[in-house]
């Protein structure tokens, strides 16, 4: 793993032991493995220890990053880039790069969202010889519009018996892995179409096949999300913006600075084009769109929804926590709900999701005796007092956010989303400076990055509509000794 | 450092384990030749809570008796429970301390030959040998000091010598040992299992983990583990 | 200054990991290896007088139930147990017909308290349970290295997961709240305490507190003094008892704490439990089965005021806990040998 890859940062505020995935990537030493993938105990040490497991993968350890793990990220790092860019052959350089991440190397930089852009550009051009650099709106119009169509298809098609729970956004690797390997019960609720990052490479690669694709993002995740087996091919590497930097430290290049053209701004817009893939919108592609700075899959659906039923209005609501909002469509006459959505971002909150969802169906125990007896020790004045409404409240119109009632949640790993990414770089140290930090980046994500309405059809460039993951649970390997047996 | 120790031992054969000298053959025979040894087995399956001697051998069964036996049962007699239960909950600890071992008057301190006698025929895990073949546990290793008072606190250490510097499979190794000599040992034993200075990459790691009170209650509840763990033992004598 | 022997209560053969004392109902729930939970009440220690109320459903919790915390200011009682089967399982007293008034105590005739709610989350062994001083939180910790804290309603049947903290590099063995304001303590496997605070809408670590040279067992904060300025005392595998002194604040909230002092070393194996009372007591127990009492003479002198070996026969001792039933001191122990000693302790 590279010196970078702090356990911490691994993950993205995941522990490592709730995100490491199945060793599937241990082709070096089949034997070791049977069918499961797990490692079996009794076969002689040394076929184990080629597949790199550590004693402090086995001990001591509750959770541990595999070694599939290591491998995977091994294959991700900006060294493994610089070292496929001297073996590039015949192949060119395509760069894809998050908005998140823009805003946040800009504000280190000390730069306009637009200055670092060129900046970016530029280097990549010339360092690189890359032909194409990108920015990532094309392939999320095309995700935003694919998975809302899905959830509004499942919307309409659901009966009284069906499962009513609400469908989860695929969209954060952070989440998915989770999902899969922890709680499978979970993955049949996961809208699979493919992030924003897969299907610009899948676009970039169907016309042209003779890429090497690197992307810049917010977390280290996306370097798992790269590897899926259901994504071969579509990245050929991930870095993280703390990466990045580390990479120009190791090639001698500390002042990106000074790739900014001094040229005026028609010169600047033809860079944007020069770059661009042919048929591509370099504008569009550069743009974001409104409703949350992980994306906004939530309040698209919404906007989608009402669009599909006039007369009705899109209220807001605040949850528990900062980490959760709600967006609920309601009909302007009966102020009944006509759909809704959630953006729900961190570890409790996706724990306090899981549990919730889990939950459904089953009645609590004892759920009207409690009631009745909540009734009377509100008056007791020994109890304390709890004035909080449960938010839990089955009352439609209540105007707390409700995101396990809603059709669809945007659901992120970290909390506050894609804008407070573990990859990104934090510039100051506290931990009250870091949120202003946070606060300061979601608002020049706004203010700096152009929008668009990412239901609008695209014309170009052209695309088919298969962009699905092939999502699966992952075999629990709890109590089953292996030879990385934890106790 | 070398990272083989004892990567292919030389592994010895069962008759080549060191013995107790006068009544070794006896001990193998399992006839109960000294009033020692005879007192040290009732001792034992006393405290397993069984009489019958193969018990020992068999883990899993071993298991389901302790499980049985694991609680007076206090709720079958709601109705009779507010006479009984001065009797039940109120025994006084003057009397209930180790009634079981009354009767032993001659202190019988354990010693290291009987340390490695319950531990040597323990199964390598990865190898079909015994712990005691593969000098993995070595009787110059163990260390005991008990008065044999069965009203003081008695310790023993013992020393392991994994083959391999970074075997994975210590911990389990030491597991299986510890499990052995809960079992067999008094309450008053304090058991430490330590990897023999200089043998493992991951030393303090394995050490801190053996010798944690609950890391070892939490691993005895995981049935896999436990399975490994009574393979390894049923080869025990 | 003695301790006596008032009553040891054998419930069972297997191991009681872990004991709480409710002292407005004076019961002691009892949480043991065979996986079960018993409740006593101590009628009057003096007389040992003690009933054996009832073992709660059995058919619960799947493995061992290491720790038991009872809630505070709850009526009826109620009553937080973690397993080493990853769960939390919440305890009540449920009735329809029969139902609690505020003058009405826990009355042991009625049935058995129910089981409210199970919490799940923790990937594996949960090792401590603890309440907030107002209820309002949950805290518990595991062997998968984090701590979740819990917020709850007043029945205590909902549990909505407030913060997820996973800053210790190694499994978490207990956790205690400071007794009058929302501080979390929780002692590490990694050798450290960690400290943690609200903040913003999340909970922070707000300090650490490195200095055992082995895992970290138990705290206990200081029961009286200045509410900023209360202490924490933790016992360790390195066999001794630290005492641990807030010093101040940084401007990011970050606290500094040092240890204040040493406590005379008695125990010379790992000390499982620590406890403090109102009167400014520590006391002590472990492997090595001693029970020490500790009393500070002007400041940071401390001396062993009493002491008792072998306090659970031979066996070890996993917790000590200081109780305190009519304006009198007692304390309660738990042991391998499957006792709760209860003990007075005699200050003259």
């Amino acid at each position: 793993m590279s010196t970078l890859l702090s356990e911490e940062d691994l993950s993205d505020f995941i522990s490592p032991a709730l995100v490491c995935t199945k060793p599937t990537r241990v082709d070096e030493e089949p034997d070791s493995v049977d069918s499961n993938g797990e490692y079996v105990v009794g076969k002689e040490i040394e076929t184990a220890q080629k597949v790199t497991i550590t004693l402090s993968d086995c001990l001591a350890c509750s959770g541990c990053i595999t070694s599939s793990e290591e491998i995977m990220l091994q294959r991700q790092s900006h060294t493994v880039f610089l070292k496929d860019m001297e073996e590039l052959q015949e192949k060119r350089l395509a760069v894809t790069i998050s908005p998140q991440c823009r805003v946040n190397m800009a504000m280190y930089y000390g730069l306009t969202v637009q200055e670092f852009d060129l900046c970016f550009m530029n280097f990549f051009k010339i360092r690189f010889n890359a032909k194409y650099v990108m920015g990532l709106q094309i392939g999320r119009n095309i995700s935003i519009q694919n998975s809302i169509d899905s959830v509004i298809q499942w919307k309409s098609q659901l009966k009284a018996n069906d499962d009513h729970r609400p469908r989860l956004s695929g969209i954060c690797p952070g989440f998915v892995i989770y999902t899969e390997k922890t709680k499978g019960e979970l993955v049949p609720l996961l809208v699979n179409i493919k992030s924003p990052q897969q299907i610009t490479g899948k676009l970039l690669k169907a016309q042209n096949p003779n890429l090497y694709h690197l992307c810049v993002m917010a977390c280290f995740d996306k370097k798992l999300e790269a590897s899926r087996p259901d994504s071969v091919g579509e990245v050929d590497c991930v870095i993280t913006p703390k990466e990045f930097l580390s990479m120009l430290d190791e090639i001698k290049e500390p002042n990106l600075k000074k790739y900014l053209p001094n040229t005026h701004t028609a010169n600047i817009l033809s860079l944007y084009q020069e770059l661009s893939p042919l048929g591509w919108d370099a504008k569009l592609n550069w743009s974001t769109n409104m409703g949350g700075s992980s994306g906004g899959w939530a309040y698209q659906y919404v906007r989608a929804m009402q669009s599909l039923n006039p007369d009705t209005e899109i209220v807001v609501l605040p949850g528990r926590n900062s980490n959760i909002k709600e967006y609920r469509l309601l009909d302007n006459i009966t102020k009944k709900t006509v759909a809704s959505s959630a953006e729900l971002s961190g570890f409790r909150n996706i724990q306090n999701l899981v549990r919730n969802l889990n939950q459904n169906g089953k009645s609590p125990r004892r759920r009207v005796a409690i009631l009745k007896k909540r009734g009377k020790l509100n008056k007791s004045e020994n109890s304390h007092n709890i004035t909080a409404i449960s938010p839990m409240s089955n009352d439609n119109n209540s105007l707390v956010a409700d995101p396990y009632k809603t059709d669809y949640i945007e659901v992120n790993a970290s909390p506050g989303g894609c804008i407070n990414g573990g990859g990104l770089i934090t510039i100051s140290s506290g931990k009250s400076q870091r949120k202003e930090e946070t606060m300061k980046l979601e608002k020049m994500y706004y203010e700096s990055l152009s929008m668009v309405d990412p239901l609008l059809p695209l014309s170009s460039p052209s695309h088919d509509n298969s962009y699905c993951y092939e999502f699966h649970a992952i075999e629990s390997s709890k109590d089953i000794v292996t030879v990385g047996s934890k106790w | 450092m070398s990272d083989f120790i004892n990567e292919n031992p030389d592994a010895l054969d069962e008759n080549q384990l060191p013995k107790r000298k006068e009544d070794a053959n006896e001990q193998l025979l399992g006839s109960l030749g000294s009033i020692e040894a005879l007192k040290r087995k009732r001792i034992i399956l006393k405290i397993d809570h069984s009489t019958n001697s193969p018990a020992l051998q068999n883990i899993e069964l071993l298991d389901k008796l302790l499980l049985l036996d694991s609680a007076p049962d206090l709720t079958s007699d709601e109705g009779s429970f507010e006479e009984e239960q001065e009797e039940i909950v109120g025994l006084d600890s003057t009397k209930s301390k180790d009634s079981i071992i009354e009767d032993v008057e001659i202190p019988d301190p354990v010693d290291p030959q009987e340390i490695y006698d319950l531990t040597a025929h323990i199964s390598d895990p990865e190898h079909p040998l015994s712990l005691g073949q593969l000098s993995i546990v070595n009787l110059e290793d163990i260390e005991v000091h008990d008065d044999g008072n069965p009203n003081h606190m008695a310790e023993v250490i013992i020393r392991i010598t994994p083959t391999i510097t970074h075997c994975s499979l210590a911990t389990l190794i030491g597991l299986g040992i510890r499990v052995r000599l809960e079992r067999s040992l008094p309450p008053r034993f304090r058991i430490t299992i330590l990897l023999k200075k200089g043998t493992h990459s991951s030393e303090n790691q394995v050490n801190k983990q053996l010798n944690d009170k609950e890391r070892v209650a939490a691993a005895c509840e995981n049935e896999q583990l436990l399975g490994v763990v009574a393979n390894m033992l049923s080869t025990c004598k | 200054m003695s301790l006596s022997l008032l009553k040891s209560l054998k419930l069972q053969n297997s191991r009681v990991w872990a004991i709480d004392f409710t002292s407005r109902e004076k019961i002691i729930a009892i949480a043991s290896q065979d996986h079960k939970i018993k409740l006593v009440k101590i009628i009057d220690p003096d007389t040992k007088q003690f009933k054996l109320l009832s073992i709660l459903d059995e058919t619960v919790h799947k493995k061992a139930v290491r720790s038991v915390a009872w809630r505070p200011l709850a009526t009826p009682p109620c009553l937080a147990a973690g397993s080493f089967d990853a769960t939390v399982s919440i305890w009540s007293h449920i009735s329809d017909e029969n139902e609690f008034t505020n003058n009405e105590q826990f009355d042991e005739t009625q049935e058995n308290m129910e089981l409210l709610a199970i919490i799940e989350g923790h990937e594996n062994e949960i090792k401590g349970v603890s309440w907030s001083y107002d209820g309002m939180f949950l805290a518990t910790c595991s062997r998968d290295k984090s701590v979740w804290i819990w917020e709850t309603d007043e029945a205590g049947e909902d549990f909505e997961c407030v913060s997820v903290l996973q800053e210790h590099s190694q499994d978490v063995k207990h956790v205690v709240w400071h007794p009058r304001k929302c501080l979390l303590a929780s002692s590490s496997y990694d050798d450290t305490i960690r400290l943690w605070s609200e903040f913003d809408d999340d909970w922070e670590c707000v300090a650490i507190l490195n200095g055992h040279e082995g895992t970290v067992w138990s705290s206990d904060f200081e029961k009286s003094g200045n509410v900023d300025t209360i202490r924490l005392c933790s016992g360790s595998d390195d066999s001794t008892v630290r005492v641990w002194k807030y010093q101040g604040e940084d401007m990011d909230g970050q606290q500094e704490w040092i240890c204040q002092s040493i406590l005379p070393k008695i125990h010379e194996r790992q000390i499982y439990s620590v406890s403090w009372n109102e009167n400014g007591l520590i006391a002590s127990t472990g492997s090595d089965g001693t029970l020490a009492v500790y009393k500070e003479n002007g400041s940071n002198e401390w001396e062993i005021i009493a002491k008792k070996e072998l306090c659970h026969h031979v066996s070890e001792v996993n917790q000590v806990k200081w109780v305190s039933i009519n304006g009198k001191d007692y304390l309660i122990t738990s042991g391998d040998d499957g006792c709760v000693n209860i003990w007075s302790f005699d200050n003259n």
